[in-house]
């Protein structure tokens, strides 16, 4: 409890020291904020990690962070009173973008000819 | 055995017990018990002979060797022989305290009421000096007329004389704080002091005139009882402590580790005849007062001075091992039980203590707290869980523990079990009778106050051993620990409170926060005889006593201080219906937060505590905002008594041994330059006086160091009680004007504005 066993919290706070040094080193600033938010809102569901406590922390870490985001973001479609379900659901593709300078490699110029 | 008792006509007697024998108990290969017993023959005065007595692991009956030893002070030395005689011999009872031995041997109890019959008859009217420096008169037979596990009860008569020095009582006068010596004996109050004479004399003078039974003193086992023996050595005369010439107990200060954390146990000194109590140097005496240790000592049956000096752990193990006594069960010298191997699977299942739901952050009406009533020990005695019967060799079908599988045995119960049983069974009465006193005095009829307060100190001792008794079954030294007991109460508790938060879902309540043994739940529109109703199934269900602690008006849950958007359990306030405060975590509740800010946060939660909802609460808030105000303006104009500015740390090294310049380690060598030896787990005391400060010594002064021209740090207490209100409107619209942060100010205090 704390003493043979690291407590999840212990865990979290190692694994988020883990995957700083090279994950994070090679992310941006502006994302590397976001980076530790997201372990830290890991302890919102410490019980259910504490109770699960698989032998790998990053399983039930995995979970977590899935968790929180389903639920966030039902909260932002609630708010937004939008529903994105039935577009889940939707297989077909998205339409094609009219603008073709969204296109992220655009056709290459033909070559000229070499006379 | 020596006992001292008071008799109906006020008369001290000193009395002799020459019929205890102590046993102990040593298992061995036959011819070795042989050899040994022939040897203990040669060496000293003991019977010897071979008895059948209980194992505690299987309850099968063992053959041992019984020594009886006829002089209970070559008991322990005995012991000794025996373990160097053969390092193969198993013992068992050697290495317990003769006290409660002769009490569970003779039925009685320190403080009991008994009746004695002397061999001879001796002079009555000799004072209790006269008859400790003769030969004490044989008892012939003792009986007790008095019983442990009665709620009221007579204590003895007992003359108490009380020594303090005047001033802060709660720093060190080892830190160099000094003072007159305050006596009070029969109500009346005597300053001493050395201008009128050597304080050690009219201390004897008072022993003499008075002879006092219990000496209840502040800081006396570690300052005031030596300094006065030193003084009265150096003035050529002995000071009468002790009844009887035997010179003055005393032991050394140590520090030691606990969960973590390094704490300091003072010395002790301790008399002989009468009794001593240091306030300071006594957990119990601190928490429960006197009459919390008289319960513990009625009940454990320690001796009065080393009850009130050692953890209540203790007491739970004593308690134990009176009841394995009386089953004839051998009580082992050394733990004997260790950890059954685990795959490491296990280990990560096992090795978890109980559940914690984060809270919901935000402010929520009414809000009911449930909570199982001594959760442990109580799934201690309603599911036997004992060291002893976890995983028993008798019952492979017994039921097992949710998610870690473990048996618990269906035949035999558990010593454990059965003490606390007990234990819970007198602490519910207790609390029935406090409820009935505060009825009484409710109705007027008459003001059982006294009692009622008595009733609760009792049964809050009560409470501490039985917060000990889950903790020792996973202690490494508890005789009668097994860490899978303790494995097998936590993985319950964590089943009971899951189920007890499913029963509350699937009846439309909300789980806001749930804290290992109690919740907190909200349903809107729900009255108080719903959270009833509720309590009642979730009762019925985990069959576990569950009780509504109180029905909160509102409760505001806070987050981390680090970030606003993590909760954090036990940080919260509450009031309840009646106006009661409920308060964890806030600055207030710590030791190391200065009076001043403890104060305005109290009376800031007071004033709060007369919102009913949130329109309420932000309206009281801006009144509440007056007393923030208050103090910030008393800190400027140095109008702040300094016993408001202390701050009290503790030490986690040696002085000498700090390397950055902390608070801590500055008023530490502060401290340490002046001469007061200084022990790592001590607490000292100090005021801010120039955070800012290039020198470090001029930023902080030990408060015994301190003088009134040095001042305080008028900002940095401000900011202090600016932080502390902070959580006040964490979830309220900000003030409408902020006042400007003051600007960098020093108040260099007067002696007419300041006390030192």
């Amino acid at each position: 409890m704390g003493r043979t066993i690291a407590t999840f919290r212990d865990l979290v706070e190692q694994e988020m020291l883990n995957w700083e040094r090279v994950f994070g080193r090679a992310l941006r600033r502006e994302e590397r904020t976001h980076f530790a938010a997201m372990f830290n809102r890991v302890r919102l569901y410490m019980q259910a990690c504490t109770y699960e406590f698989p032998v790998h922390a990053m399983d039930a870490i995995n979970v977590a962070v899935g968790l929180d985001h389903e639920i966030r973001l039902r909260s932002i479609e609630a708010r937004l009173g939008i529903n994105l379900e039935n577009q889940w659901m939707d297989s077909r593709s998205l339409p094609f973008p009219d603008r073709d300078d969204t296109v992220a490699d655009p056709a290459e110029p033909e070559t000229p000819s070499s006379d | 055995m020596t006992l001292w008792l008071i008799q109906p006509n006020q008369k001290r007697l000193r009395l002799i017990d020459p019929s205890f024998h102590p046993r102990f108990y040593v298992q061995g290969a036959e011819a070795r018990l042989r050899q040994l017993s022939q040897a203990l023959a040669a060496r000293a005065r003991a019977h010897c002979a071979m008895a059948e007595k209980f194992s505690i692991w299987d309850g099968q009956t063992v053959p041992v060797l019984e020594v009886t030893v006829h002089h209970p002070a070559q008991f322990a030395a005995l012991g000794r022989f025996v373990r160097r005689y053969d390092t193969r011999f198993t013992l068992y009872n050697s290495d317990l305290m003769l006290a409660p031995l002769y009490c569970w041997e003779k039925n009685v109890f320190p403080l009991a009421r008994v009746e004695i019959e002397t061999a001879a008859a001796f002079d009555a009217c000799k004072t209790s000096e006269e008859t400790s420096r003769e030969n004490a008169p044989a008892i012939r037979t003792i009986e007790c007329r008095d019983d442990e596990w009665a709620l009221d009860y007579e204590l003895p008569p007992l003359r108490t004389l009380q020594l303090r020095l005047e001033g802060l009582g709660q720093v060190d006068p080892r830190h160099g704080r000094r003072g007159a010596l305050l006596a009070e004996i029969d109500g009346r109050q005597q300053v001493l002091e050395d201008s009128d004479g050597p304080v050690a004399g009219g201390v004897e003078r008072l022993l003499r005139a008075h002879d006092p039974d219990l000496i209840v003193t502040e800081w006396g086992d570690s300052t005031l009882l030596p300094a006065l023996m030193r003084q009265a050595q150096r003035l050529g005369f002995e000071l009468s402590l002790n009844r009887g010439r035997a010179p003055v107990a005393r032991s050394r200060s140590r520090s030691y580790m606990s969960y973590g954390r390094i704490l300091y146990k003072g010395s002790s000194t301790t008399l002989s005849g009468r009794l001593h109590v240091d306030l300071r140097n006594s957990f119990i005496a601190h928490q429960c007062e006197l009459d919390g240790l008289w319960e513990l000592v009625r009940i454990t049956k320690l001796p009065v001075q080393y009850a009130a000096r050692t953890t209540t752990g203790t007491g739970i193990s004593y308690l134990q091992m009176e009841m394995a006594y009386r089953d004839g069960t051998l009580i082992p010298a050394q733990k004997a039980e260790p950890e059954t191997p685990k795959h490491p699977d296990e280990l990560l299942l096992a090795d978890r203590g109980g559940l914690v739901f984060p809270p919901r952050l935000g402010f929520f009406e009414n809000v009911a707290e449930l909570d199982f009533a001594s959760e442990y020990p109580n799934i201690m005695a309603r599911f036997n869980v004992s060291p002893e019967t976890v995983n028993c060799r008798c019952c492979p079908d017994a039921p097992r523990v949710p998610e870690l599988g473990y048996r618990v045995c269906r035949r035999r119960r558990g010593i454990t079990s059965r003490v606390v049983e007990r234990l819970i069974a007198k602490r519910q009465q207790y609390k029935q009778r406090v409820k009935a006193a505060a009825a009484v005095q409710e109705s007027q009829l008459s003001a059982p106050a006294e009692i009622a307060s008595s009733y609760s100190l009792r049964r809050s001792s009560l409470k501490w051993l039985l917060v000990c008794c889950f903790g020792y079954t996973g202690y490494k030294n508890a005789r009668f620990g097994k860490i899978e007991a303790h494995e097998a109460i936590n993985a319950l508790a964590r089943e009971k409170l899951l189920v007890a938060k499913e029963v509350a879902e699937l009846k439309g309540y909300r789980v806001l926060h749930a804290l290992v043994d109690s919740l907190y739940v909200e349903r809107r529109g729900s009255t108080r005889a719903d959270y009833e109703r509720l309590a009642q199934e979730i009762e019925r269900i985990t069959n576990l006593p569950l009780a509504i602690e109180d029905v909160y008006r509102y409760v505001v849950f806070l987050p981390s201080r680090q970030n606003a958007e993590i909760p954090v359990p036990n940080r919260f306030f509450a009031v309840a219906e009646n106006g009661g405060l409920k308060v964890r975590g806030l600055e207030c509740r710590r030791h190391d937060t200065p009076p001043l800010v403890a104060h305005m946060q109290q009376q800031v939660l007071e004033i709060l505590a007369e919102a009913h909802h949130f329109e309420s609460y932000c309206a009281k808030l801006e009144e509440a905002r007056q007393v923030l105000d208050h103090c910030l303006d008393r800190l400027a104009d140095g109008s702040m008594e300094v016993e408001e500015l202390i701050i009290r740390k503790r030490l986690t090294r040696s002085p000498e041994t700090y390397r950055k310049d902390t608070a801590t380690a500055i008023v530490a060598r502060q401290l340490d330059r002046s001469g007061v030896k200084l022990r790592p787990g001590e607490t000292i005391e100090y005021i801010v006086t120039d955070a800012g400060s290039k020198f470090p010594d001029d930023r902080f002064r030990a408060l015994t160091l301190w003088e009134a021209w040095r001042g305080y740090d008028v900002r940095q207490y401000q900011q202090a009680l600016r932080d502390a209100f902070k959580p006040f409107e964490h979830f309220a619209p900000a003030r409408s004007a902020v006042a400007p942060a003051s600007s960098r100010q020093f108040f260099c205090a007067g002696s007419t504005t300041l006390r030192s």
